[in-house]
């Protein structure tokens, strides 16, 4: 993988945005741009890690760079670091982790570690709190800028090389820290370390050595010639009047080290160009982009995309499962109700019942339909026009009513039934057959045929009467015989005479 | 082979840069969380979606159940005009023996009964059971009496024919054949 051409320093109190071109050459042909940028100490207390990366951002585009990929070089204070020596040789970062936790104030788990090797069997190792770290690539990448290296800027800003047969050590000098590297070459007397930078008016040099010396480490252990890296705009001068050292390089062996090995003195700018320049050309000595703080390759986005798609579908799915939950719960309550009520109706047409039996809905409605059958007042048109129109005694006593009063009748046989009307007897007159005729015609429902008559050898005519029925409407026979009913007596022997009073209304009897 | 701590990291480190770390183990989750959300929102919905129509089905139920109960109430204050069932021969015919006590009539003028095979009515949920009752020398006022008597007691009888016979011109009795029925509802399924 190509390291991005972007370099962002941090340090103290600023970040250095540093672009180049293909060929390592400053993009542009500009310089770093610096931006102020409130780097903590320690990413382990107040970090910061939106306003530390909206101030990355900001230098990033204040310098034009565009860039969407960017390496980012870290203080060393912010690390833990450890020169492991004396290791086996099959030694896997595993192992080296594990003996790396020897030395370390936190747990292994919550930091990110890597490893640089250092001749003579020796390794560097370097971690870095891993969620403070991905909190700030986390708040980066929100940005749309995303981090391929995370590189230490010690390290990566390290002079590499033998002078008279010993190390060279380097110091970066900035506002608040110092940062050293020594003896990285051959692994002996290895030390690489950071510590605040001393109160003003006091001796840097001095208090290099002093820290050095608490470290343990001799003079002779100690790098004779050192590259000073001032990051801190301030640090020339101040060494410069104290050290009056010609061509800009500040000896600082007089701290009680080897005199006159000399050192190197870079300004700002160039100390910026030596710690991001092997970054760029992809020789930062340590990434720290691995493990947990790896990038997901050219699938992060998407992946990352996918990761949001997924928490919002899935917040979404919570959300409707539980509204749906609870309009569940509000409708099974409104359906207990619903069904508290319905055994109470029910209850109303089967009052023995304890609990709602299945289909109550359709016991009911059965029930109704029985008792709108037993009763006729369902659909039952064909009933209604058969069973109740045509009582016969009904008819009879119809006919019986509307005999003419003068006309004798002896009546020999009748038949009535739902459909005709059959009257056979004997009369005076043929006139008055067709009397009687007429009068049958006239009951409401009655179609009468003329009456066929035959004169008796004995006197009279015999006659009969065929009447049809046709849509009579329903009466019950014998309550109204009760009201209106008339018996008819025979008076003599061949007439027939109504009596209207010989039953009396309201006892059929005639009691 | 000897392993350079440094190369067998690099290889970690590629193998990071490719496959990604625990963001993937975690969209893997997510994933996974959400299938499950998915399918318990999807119970859940079926359970809504069942619930809502056993909702509404107990609500209109509801609704034809007090329908149904204002109407059964009105109809048991209504009189019956049809059986619930098919009556035992000897209760009509007791029946009978109670309204020709009552008309005061002889039971020695009723001569036979024969009932007839039930017929179902056409288009109806009705069969009809008929007897026919067979008298001798009954006058009208009698036959009037008898049948008042009759459906008095039950109203659910009906009197369907009467064939009366003159035999004795000379009295004012007759030969009556009574055809008495009564219905049955007995819808068919």
């Amino acid at each position: 993988m190509s390291k991005p051409p972007t370099v962002c320093l941090l340090t103290d109190e600023c970040v250095h945005v540093v672009s180049y071109d293909s060929r390592g050459h400053h993009a542009g042909g500009g310089s770093a741009n610096q931006q102020p940028c409130p780097v903590p100490d320690s990413l382990l207390i107040e970090h910061k890690p939106a306003e530390l990366a909206a101030a990355i951002v900001g230098a990033i585009e204040d310098s034009g760079a565009r860039a969407s990929s960017v390496s980012l070089v870290i203080p060393l204070h912010w690390c833990f670091t450890q020169v492991l020596a004396a290791l086996p040789k099959r030694a896997t970062p595993a192992m080296l982790s594990f003996k790396f936790e020897e030395y370390l104030p936190v747990a292994l788990e919550d930091l990110t570690c890597d490893f640089m090797p250092i001749d003579g069997g020796s390794v560097l190792a370097v971690a870095v709190p891993t969620e403070p770290m991905k909190a700030l690539l986390a708040a980066l990448s929100n940005l749309n800028v995303e981090v391929e290296c995370i590189a230490v800027d010690a390290i990566t800003g390290r002079t590499d090389g033998l002078i008279d047969g010993r190390n060279m050590g380097t110091a970066i000098v900035d506002v608040r820290w110092t940062r050293i590297a020594s003896g990285l070459q051959d692994g002996k007397h290895s030390l690489v370390t950071s510590f605040a930078r001393p109160s003003k008016g006091k001796d840097l040099r001095q208090t290099i050595s002093e820290q050095l010396q608490q470290r343990g480490l001799t003079n002779g252990a100690l790098p004779g010639h050192w590259q000073i890296l001032d990051l801190d705009g301030t640090t020339d001068s101040a060494q410069a009047q104290t050290n009056q050292t010609p061509k800009g390089q500040h000896s600082i062996t007089n701290v009680d080290l080897d005199d006159n090995t000399g050192a190197g003195y870079l300004t700002r700018a160039q100390a910026v160009e030596a710690i991001a320049r092997p970054v760029a050309l992809g020789k930062p000595g340590v990434n720290l982009r691995m493990g947990a703080l790896a990038a997901g390759g050219m699938w992060d986005r998407p992946r990352r995309l996918a990761t949001q798609c997924l928490l919002c579908l899935l917040a979404l799915a919570v959300v409707l499962t539980a509204a749906l939950h609870l309009h569940t719960r509000t409708l099974r309550h409104h359906l207990d109700a619903i069904r508290a009520r319905q055994l109470a109706v029910y209850r109303e047409v089967f009052p023995n019942a304890d609990r709602l039996p299945p289909g109550s809905a359709m016991r009911l409605t059965s029930q109704r339909m029985r008792l709108e059958g037993l009763t006729h007042t369902g659909s039952s048109p064909v009933l209604e026009g058969v069973e109740q129109g045509c009582s016969p005694v009904g008819l009879l006593r119809d006919m019986v009513a509307g005999l003419p009063a003068d006309v004798r009748i002896m009546l020999l046989d009748a038949t009535i039934d739902a459909r005709q009307l059959t009257l056979h007897g004997h009369t005076t007159r043929h006139r008055d057959a067709e009397l009687i005729a007429e009068a049958i015609g006239r009951i409401e429902g009655l179609t009468a045929r003329p009456p066929r008559t035959t004169r008796l050898k004995t006197g009279g005519v015999e006659f009969t009467i065929l009447a049809t029925l046709n849509n009579r409407k329903p009466t019950r026979a014998a309550p109204e015989t009760q009201a209106s009913a008339r018996a008819v007596s025979r008076q003599g022997d061949d007439s027939i005479a109504t009596d209207r009073a010989e039953l009396a209304p309201g006892d059929p009897d005639g009691h | 082979m000897a392993t350079d701590p440094a190369e067998s990291h690099d290889r970690s480190r590629q193998k990071t840069m490719l496959l990604g770390d625990g963001q993937s183990h975690k969209t893997v989750l997510l994933a996974g969380l959400l299938a499950i959300a998915c399918l318990l929102g999807f119970l859940q919905w079926r359970a809504s979606a069942s619930t809502q129509d056993s909702y509404m089905t107990a609500l209109h139920q509801l609704d034809q159940m007090q329908a149904d109960a204002r109407r059964v109430g009105e109809l048991r204050r209504t009189p019956h005009s049809a059986a619930g069932r098919r009556r035992p021969n000897e209760e009509l015919l007791a029946q009978i023996e109670q309204a020709l006590t009552a008309a005061s009539i002889d039971r020695g003028r009723w001569h036979d009964s024969i009932p007839q095979p039930a017929a179902r009515l056409p288009k109806g949920d009705y069969t009809r059971h008929t007897t026919r009752l067979y008298f001798e020398d009954i006058t009208l006022k009698q036959l009037a009496a008898f049948t008042y008597h009759l459906q008095s007691n039950d109203p659910t009888l009906h009197l369907t024919a009467l064939h009366l016979t003159n035999r004795r011109p000379e009295s004012d009795v007759y030969s009556i054949d009574l055809a008495v029925s009564y219905l049955v509802y007995a819808p068919q399924s």
